[in-house]
């Protein structure tokens, strides 16, 4: 373990660590603009790091975006009211009246260390929790997989927010087109056509560029205006008052470490993003505080406990993909995918052959949070500058790169095919309610699904529902979904008043 | 917006109309294949056959329920966002994007990139001259010599070409 360890932190090298500072400075560029989010960055690049000669540094560079985009986002948040993405609105209830009262400052420099805070706390509980996974995952066979990879997409279908029987059917839709080209252990071809391009089957990157980059770059096109909508003059100097927002979060230590830790609990548990992490940390911190009334009005606990629950849930959202290889979210679902193309498998062999791998995620998640956060500090003016770009100089740079990011991984005229209907499939799907997030968890969780499905009937037929690991894991699963279902009846029956569920939750989220 | 009776969500219902229908293509086209490869396949069909049905009657519930209300919903799903004024409708945003995508195709990203961004940038965007200018340099250089020069990654020619 601790030659990993120490394996894993050699493999940053300056030329490592001096991508992995680009690949920090173009995410925290893109989680400022709000609309774009964590999940742009991670599709927009991953194309060109899968050409790389060298795999671990491709892992590093997606891990560093992964692991900052909601450092960025608290930015927009505080200065203008207007999150760079969803996981950011906790951030927006007290950094906003903050700033209105002139301590834009001393906002975003919690915000900033709260979520290096989070962000380290939680890389460094990944590698804690790690050894004691480590058995559970070598314990289970073919049939425990089968039934955990198909109850963790129904989980994030219906505890996801939105349209339950949208997502179920997103989900679903996922799984369908992940059928598409070689059958992987009989090479028999499926729902191929005449198309030597689909023998491969839908290439992921890009589905996932037209998906998330080119749907939102259509929604974008919608818009006029800038991201902020007010003048350049009229912002507030985000400089002032900076290093007392420093000091806050190790003045409030305990919102600190209580928020990193619902974090981390949140992104252990497929299907919460981090919206859930920040507003759950966000309500936990208020209701425990001894001065209530100062929430919504500015109150530096607030932002806080927001943005370490936002960083660390990366940490957690580690855990089930790296130890189980099941993703809990859509940008886990394509960092899973790629770690693949990169001839890195989650599972057991992340946890013993290639245990140097997964300390490598540990430390870079560590070090990308550090990075971040010192960027941003040093540069949080003219980072707020570029939200008063118009979004229709944004968005044809944007869509040009992402059109080509798409043909650039394999060279191939089909792949420009795919981006363009997945980027209008997408937008159907944003704008009609049905879940992105659970298509593309069922899309990366198809063949293994169907590889563990087929063994397992092969193994056992049927029976393999007698199994204890299969019975154990269905019956955590029954009591999760029944538990809400039976407290929302109670609720019910008393007269509360549910909370609106018709908005499905965005895609953004990770 | 407001509720009215009898109204359908005809946008969903063709969504949901289309996913229905796909995998019930899929779930006929499975018929052909060996029984072990058929099986999964006939699996995730069905089960999107069966959610889909259950969709449609949910949407058509209230043409066919008398008494139901449905929420009446705009045809541009997206424009209920408040705060943003909108530049562009549904169908021109729809039209850029494929504004690029059909000029790549036929021409390659040589051609197709910097004309898409300047017709973009001056005709929808409104910018100046020298905005697209400066862009369309600023693009084209990072695709040429950074992607292209320094990471070997290949140009699209188009099929014309």
């Amino acid at each position: 373990m601790i030659d990993a360890m120490i394996e894993g932190l050699l493999h940053i090298d300056p030329l490592t660590l001096g991508l992995m500072s680009i690949a920090v400075v173009f995410s925290t560029i893109i989680a400022v603009i709000p609309g774009l989010g964590g999940i742009f960055a991670l599709v927009l690049v991953m194309p060109f790091t899968l050409t790389l000669d060298n795999p671990i540094m491709a892992v590093a560079i997606l891990v560093s975006i992964t692991a900052v985009t909601g450092n960025g986002d608290s930015v927009t948040g505080i200065l203008f009211g207007v999150p760079g993405s969803p996981t950011g609105l906790a951030t927006v209830f007290d950094g906003y009246p903050m700033a209105q009262n002139g301590e834009a400052g001393r906002a975003i420099g919690a915000a900033l260390t709260a979520a290096a805070v989070g962000g380290v706390i939680g890389g460094i509980v990944l590698a804690v929790l790690i050894p004691v996974v480590r058995p559970l995952v070598l314990l289970i066979g073919p049939a425990e997989f089968t039934v955990l990879i198909a109850t963790a997409l129904v989980f994030v279908s219906t505890i996801g927010g939105g349209d339950t029987l949208r997502s179920l059917m997103a989900g679903a839709s996922g799984l369908a087109v992940s059928l598409v080209g070689q059958e992987p252990s009989t090479a028999a071809l499926r729902y191929t056509g005449e198309s030597l391009y689909l023998f491969g089957g839908i290439r992921l990157v890009p589905l996932m560029i037209g998906l998330f980059a080119v749907a939102e770059m259509i929604k974008l096109t919608q818009q006029s205006g800038s991201i902020a909508n007010i003048e350049p003059g009229e912002a507030v100097d985000p400089r002032k008052g900076m290093k007392r927002g420093v000091l806050d979060v190790f003045r409030y230590w305990r919102a600190t470490l209580e928020s990193s830790l619902t974090g981390l609990g949140i992104g252990i548990v497929p299907g919460m993003g981090g919206d859930v992490a920040s507003l759950l940390a966000y309500s936990r911190v208020s209701r425990f505080a001894k001065e209530k009334e100062r929430f919504g009005k500015g109150a530096v606990e607030g932002v806080i406990a927001s943005d370490a629950a936002q960083n660390s849930k990366s940490g957690g959202a580690f855990v089930p993909t790296l130890a189980f290889g099941v993703p809990g979210s859509a940008s886990m679902a394509i960092m899973l995918s790629a770690f693949a193309s990169l001839g890195f498998f989650p599972g057991e062999a992340m946890l013993t052959t290639d245990l140097d791998i997964f300390w490598l995620v540990v430390w870079a998640l560590i070090i990308a949070n550090l990075m971040a956060t010192g960027l941003i500090l040093a540069v949080v003016k003219p980072l707020a500058q570029l939200t008063f770009v118009k979004t229709s100089l944004l968005v044809p740079p944007i869509l040009v790169i992402s059109v080509y990011g798409s043909f650039a991984s394999t060279n191939h005229v089909g792949d420009i095919l795919t981006v363009a209907a997945a980027g209008l499939i997408g937008y159907a799907m944003m704008a009609l309610g049905y879940s992105r997030t659970t298509f593309v968890i069922g899309f990366v969780l198809g063949a293994p699904l169907e590889r563990q499905f087929l063994l397992t009937q092969r193994l056992y037929g049927w029976s393999f529902i007698e199994r204890p690991g299969v019975q154990i894991i269905l019956a955590i699963f029954a009591l999760s979904i029944l538990i809400p279902l039976v407290r929302r009846v109670i609720r019910r029956r008393e007269g509360a008043v549910d909370l609106p569920t018709a908005t499905p939750r965005s895609e953004e989220v990770e | 917006m407001g509720e009215s009776q009898g109204r359908i969500d005809t946008q969903k219902l063709a969504m949901t109309l289309a996913v229905t229908l796909i995998a019930g293509v899929m779930l006929w086209q499975a018929g052909d294949f060996p029984d072990r490869v058929a099986l999964f396949p006939i699996a995730i069909t069905t089960i999107i056959l069966v959610l889909g049905i259950a969709d449609l009657l949910r949407i058509l519930r209230p043409a066919v329920m008398p008494g139901a209300a449905a929420r009446a919903v705009s045809t541009d799903g997206m424009a209920q966002e408040a705060g943003a004024p909108r530049a562009t409708s549904m169908a021109g945003a729809i039209a850029w994007f494929l504004g690029l995508i059909i000029p790549t195709l036929l021409v390659g990203f040589l051609i197709a990139v910097p004309v898409y961004m300047a017709l973009s940038l001056r005709l929808q965007g409104k910018h100046s001259w020298r905005t697209v200018a400066i862009s369309v340099v600023a693009v084209w250089s990072v695709i040429y010599f950074i992607f292209v020069g320094l990471l070997n990654l290949p140009l699209y020619d188009g099929l014309l070409l």
